[in-house]
């Protein structure tokens, strides 16, 4: 932010998710990049947000997906609802990337390079952050995918299965959450010992499983690494 | 009056004298503006005030040259550096000074003023030029406001500052005292 002492200065952020803890930090730098001055740090957390909500559908497929058929299908979804691609999002985060020629998706919410396991199942996520006009169209075009049983239409599922190489069995709408029940619900991750394999120089995992759609982040660090956090793992 | 023409060569010559117009106004109205003011280096002075001695019937303004000011790197916080006015309002106005980062320490700069207006002819200046002395930086003191309400994730951050430069920030999800982020200056 450019700073003049006579003008209003302001900086504007976007995204930011209700109920939640943030913490701002900033230098002082004068115009000649000679002086700098630690301004220190200072948490704030954003109010709650009933607007803000989770809608949320779970797919079944004969098989996992591959990261071409996983975009296939959330671009399908995306151009359906007419949403941004960021607010349409899979298990694992990843949304729509609408790059012609594109092979996978894309990640837009945080710069994990790992890669992506797919399973039999996943949830896609629509996220609204208010109650305009244009939330609720999307609101609207996304609700229209599923019949009045929450069940994908015959001509939904006929288009996103045409995308994905015919392994879509079913596609079912699970309801809404809020900001609060999504970041505090309680879920119970299981994780099998992970076996290293000697000769092929891999970790193999056998077994994941959550009581809660979601997405398990791995790393891998030397013995004495410091344990990472969430914030490292997802942008490492 | 009768030109006067001296010198060797003075036969040489003839003097004329141009027309002069004079116009005998009532100044019995001042308009009170400081002489001087300092302003320190990319920061601003204290408020300053303008006073008049009665409001203009219609209109007065009293500006400070935009080109010596610019050629100096100096600002205000008036519009067209003007202060302007009217019939009604406030006899006093204040008024910032200020010099952009790059004006020179211990200069002092005249800043011509000068009157205009409808009312031009009623009022007189306490002084025709303004002296102003840029100081030393002075110490940054940046407040940060933190928003009071947030419309779809959106918040709107002031930052506040007595000297020009720049707020660098981070911002990250968490409870967290110190910056990782360490700036360093080359």
């Amino acid at each position: 932010v450019a700073l003049s002492p006579v003008s209003k200065n302001s900086s504007t952020f976007v995204d930011l998710t209700p109920s939640t803890t943030y913490t701002l930090c900033g230098y002082y730098l004068n115009s000649t990049n000679t002086t700098n001055v630690s301004l220190g740090c200072q948490t704030f957390t954003t109010p709650n947000d009933p607007t803000w909500l989770q809608y949320e559908a779970v797919f079944n497929y004969s098989s996992p997906l591959n990261a071409s058929q996983r975009n296939s299908l959330l671009c399908y979804i995306t151009t359906t609802v007419g949403a941004n691609n960021d607010y349409i999002l899979n298990g694992a985060g990843e949304s729509c990337n609408s790059t012609t020629g594109a092979t996978a998706p894309e990640d837009l919410w945080y710069n994990f390079t790992g890669s992506t396991n797919s399973e039999n199942n996943d949830t896609i996520y629509l996220i609204v952050v208010d109650n305009s006009s244009s939330s609720q169209t999307f609101v609207q075009n996304f609700m229209a995918l599923f019949n009045s049983t929450n069940a994908l239409t015959p001509t939904n599922l006929a288009y996103i299965n045409n995308s994905v190489s015919g392994v879509l069995l079913s596609g079912v709408y699970n309801g809404t959450q809020t900001y609060v029940q999504v970041s505090t619900g309680n879920t119970t991750a299981t994780v099998q010992s992970s076996i290293y394999n000697q000769t092929g120089n891999f970790i193999n995992i056998t077994s994941v499983s959550l009581t809660y759609p979601g997405s398990i982040i791995f790393g891998v660090g030397y013995v004495n690494s410091t344990v990472p956090s969430q914030e490292q793992l997802l942008n490492c | 009056l009768t030109p006067s023409v001296t010198g060797t060569d003075a036969a040489l010559y003839a003097g004329t004298i141009p027309t002069i117009t004079l116009t005998v106004i009532n100044v019995s109205n001042t308009a009170t503006i400081p002489s001087a003011l300092s302003v320190p280096k990319g920061g601003c002075s204290t408020a300053s005030n303008v006073i008049l001695t009665k409001l203009p019937t219609s209109d007065l303004s009293i500006s400070l040259s935009s080109s010596v000011l610019q050629a100096n790197n100096i600002y205000t916080n008036l519009t067209s550096n003007q202060i302007t006015y009217g019939a009604t309002g406030n006899m006093s106005q204040s008024f910032l000074v200020c010099s952009n980062a790059s004006a020179v320490t211990g200069t002092s700069v005249v800043i011509p003023l000068t009157v205009s207006g409808t009312n031009l002819s009623d009022y007189k200046l306490s002084t025709y030029s303004l002296t102003v002395t840029v100081g030393s930086a002075p110490t940054p003191s940046v407040i940060v406001s933190l928003p009071t309400n947030y419309s779809a994730g959106t918040g709107i951050f002031n930052v506040s500052s007595n000297v020009e430069g720049y707020y660098i920030y981070s911002l990250r999800q968490g409870n967290y005292t110190t910056d990782a982020n360490n700036l360093t200056l080359y």
